[in-house]
């Protein structure tokens, strides 16, 4: 087809927009695997329409700037490093100085001083002990009164496995035996033993360090087995690695690629990553506790709760129908994606739950199936599942956005005051979509950082978000889990008057989890309607 | 650049090498429009490309200590940011929900080999310039679809049009501002089909 026809224009128009057909689609994958020029083409179109909104913010760039200044700020771990830096370049030019010509009172207070600071940065925990299984030690176990792991603390196991958190980030799997010893939060010196390395992008340019050689993370997962005879081997997983043999040239592994490394050189060979422990296995004495109501029952007054360890527990996990005001319906059961479901009319009927909801900053999720009507009011799309109390940003809620902070129609979790993640993808069409917000727990956990919102299986893009502390409060509630109900509209805000604030629309399968989903956990919820394992 | 922007840039690592935020802060003042161009023509999501391009000069602060003072910052930095764009990708992979994946795959491959030698920078400057010829109803448009993100949907509801003839005409106002750019910067080859002569400047009814 000639790239220039109306056809190709119009193909490449919806590609470009994301609404072509999937015949349309096989159409112009067709075209764009014969011509180059087609393909050429619409490259280039798309690059337009990625640069257009860059394109019409600012070009000055003070905003991100400023942003990325208050983010190196804020981020105790660099502040941390610098200190320690600026410290120790201040003990260096001292010294050369000899203490001779500064002032000797002066002197000694700063290095004093100094040395404080020093030992105070020395003593930062560059790691944490994250989990262990069978952990068999090698002599004396070591003592973790606390979990946190200090400078130059070495670890020897003679069997199990040992999971090390570090503070940038990396995440450590050692597989018993190993001898390690931790030289700094960027630095692992390995004696012997199988470990595997994960690296996020905080924790770039990580080393594992042996005898004969390094292993520095560019971006990747990547494992270093040393046995007790000197072989030493690198496997990468994902990603890119630099290793270099101490007396050889450095050798760049791409994921799939492995060397051997001995004083005779470095040798290519096939890499296996069945070889090694890459995760820790799942608690055994913690599964995941989830609420699960499916809206399956054809009538009635009361959802059971279908999930696991929340029944019986401390409150009643049923979910009750109610009405604010006389004129208002209770929500009524309507065909749902599995099953039945639960509509809300946004006229006042709602239900509740005398369980309280998730608190505190512990980890969470909330999935389920929502259908929103394209016309929605401003008052309709709040509140779809809610809890907690509206004090502060101690509250925690689910809505489609419908106020004028951020986009309309999009997935919003919310914590009151302010504080809110909205998501990208328009809710409003009438249509089932399957949304899931993860919340990861953390002692001071943020919306900004700790927050996952997905939609349809798919990581949500956020499109606006605040750095607000997570702390849900469902003490001081006075009611349990609300769904249908916007969290604000409270007995006494409707007694001043404020317009009622209930939710306009479907749900259907909704799980309230008592802890963070993984995103293949969520499809498969949303797929084959699969509670959490 | 000229002796005098290399000579500042100089001044300015080595400031940020000592941990001065202030000199850190104008790096990122010159190069995020650059960063994020190069980032944003990879990724389909503009907001992805945003926090990516933050990550970007986090992990450059990070590392400051190993850039030269004495070479261009640009190419290190965009070094960063294909680093951290595999890691994303790794990590987020996408479930294919929109375009082909195959054909979504293919696309990828083009803009990356289009964009293999960097330019991603040059071509945002070029559009902008593109762009502020463009006013009336067509930029009304334009800032309804991009600036606001809009839906093709809500737009076709607040316009009283089909979303088929939005999206057409959305289409050509990429056309012609691709033709614009490719008669801005040297070796950029126009959008097809585009009119003969590439048009410097878009006229409103365009």
């Amino acid at each position: 087809m000639n790239p220039r026809s109306m056809q190709w224009q119009i193909l490449a128009a919806g590609a470009v927009e994301g609404n072509l057909s999937k015949e349309e689609m096989e159409q112009l994958m067709s075209i764009c695997a014969e011509s180059a020029e087609a393909r050429h083409a619409l490259g280039r179109l798309l690059a337009v329409d990625r640069l257009l909104p860059l394109a019409m913010e600012s070009a000055e760039g003070s905003l991100a700037a400023r942003e990325a200044v208050m983010r190196i700020e804020q981020d105790e771990q660099v502040s941390m490093e610098m200190a320690w830096k600026t410290a120790e370049r201040a003990r260096r030019w001292l010294w050369q100085r000899r203490l001779k010509r500064v002032g000797t009172a002066a002197a000694a207070l700063a290095v004093i001083g100094l040395g404080a600071w020093w030992l105070a940065m020395w003593q930062v925990a560059p790691a944490s002990v994250m989990r262990s299984e069978g952990m068999v030690w090698v002599g004396t176990p070591p003592s973790f009164t606390e979990p946190d792991l200090a400078r130059g603390q070495r670890l020897q196991g003679a069997n199990g496995l040992l999971e090390l958190g570090f503070r940038n980030g990396a995440r450590v799997v050692l597989e018993g035996p190993f001898d390690v010893e931790l030289r700094d939060e960027t630095e692992i010196y390995l004696r012997q033993g199988r470990i595997s390395v994960r690296c996020p992008s905080s924790a770039y340019g990580f080393k594992v360090v042996t005898e004969q050689a390094e292993v520095v993370d560019l971006g990747t997962e990547f494992c270093v087995s040393l046995e007790e005879e000197g072989k030493m081997e690198v496997h990468v997983l994902e990603g890119a690695v630099e290793a270099k043999g101490f007396g050889h040239a450095k050798t760049t592994l791409l994921a799939g690629e492995a060397v051997r490394l001995s004083k005779a050189g470095v040798k290519r060979m096939e890499v296996d990553a069945s070889a090694f422990v890459t995760d820790m296995p799942s608690r055994k004495d913690e599964p995941i506790r989830f609420i699960h109501w499916s809206f399956d029952e054809p009538q009635g007054a009361v959802v059971e709760d279908r999930g696991r360890g929340f029944i019986g527990g401390d409150s009643d996990t049923r979910l009750l129908m109610k009405q604010f005001g006389k004129k208002a319906e209770e929500p009524k059961r309507t065909a749902g994606v599995f099953g039945g479901g639960l509509s809300f009319a946004g006229d006042g009927g709602y239900a509740e739950t005398e369980f309280p909801g998730i608190a505190g900053n512990q980890g969470r999720s909330i999935a389920l199936w929502v259908r929103v009507p394209k016309d929605v009011g401003v008052y309709e799309g709040h509140g779809i599942v809610s809890w907690g109390t509206v004090s502060g940003p101690r509250a925690w809620q689910l809505s489609a956005n419908t106020t004028t902070e951020g986009l309309k129609g999009r997935l919003r979790i919310g914590t009151y005051d302010g504080g809110c993640v909205i998501g990208t993808t328009d809710l409003r069409d009438g249509q089932w979509h399957h949304v899931a917000v993860v919340m990861y727990a953390g002692s001071r956990p943020n919306l900004s950082t700790n927050v996952l919102l997905y939609v349809d299986g798919k990581k949500e893009t956020v499109s606006r978000r605040t750095l607000t502390e997570i702390q849900t409060n469902v003490l001081e509630a006075g009611h349990g889990v609300w769904m249908g109900r916007n969290i604000v509209y409270t007995d006494e805000a409707a007694r001043k008057g404020a317009p009622k604030m209930f939710f306009r629309g479907d749900v259907d399968e909704v799980f309230i989890v008592d802890a963070a989903l993984s995103q293949d956990q969520i499809v498969r919820m949303m797929r084959n309607n699969e509670p959490p394992g | 650049m000229s002796l005098i922007d290399h000579s500042r840039d100089v001044a300015l690592i080595r400031a940020a090498q000592d941990h001065d935020l202030g000199a850190f802060a104008a790096l990122v003042q010159k190069h995020h429009a650059g960063v994020w161009a190069c980032l944003a023509v990879r990724m389909d999501s503009r907001h992805d490309a945003e926090d990516l391009a933050q990550e970007v000069f986090l992990t450059a602060f990070r590392k400051i200590d190993s850039c030269d003072p004495e070479r261009p910052m640009a190419p290190w930095l965009r070094g960063i940011a294909m680093n951290l764009l595999a890691n994303y990708r790794r990590k987020f992979r996408a479930i294919p929900v929109g375009l082909h994946e195959e054909l979504q795959t293919v696309l990828d491959a083009e803009v990356a080999g289009q964009f293999e030698n960097a330019g991603e920078g040059e071509m945002l400057d070029a559009l902008r310039e593109c762009l502020s010829l463009v006013d009336g109803p067509s930029r009304a448009l334009l800032n309804a679809r991009y600036a606001d993100g809009c839906s093709i949907e809500e737009l076709a509801r607040q316009l009283h049009k089909r979303p088929s003839a939005l999206s057409m005409q959305l289409h050509r106002l990429r056309v012609v501002l691709g033709d614009c750019i490719a008669s801005k910067v040297p070796d950029s080859v126009a959008v097809y089909p585009s009119t003969p002569t590439a048009s410097p400047s878009p006229s409103p009814s365009s």
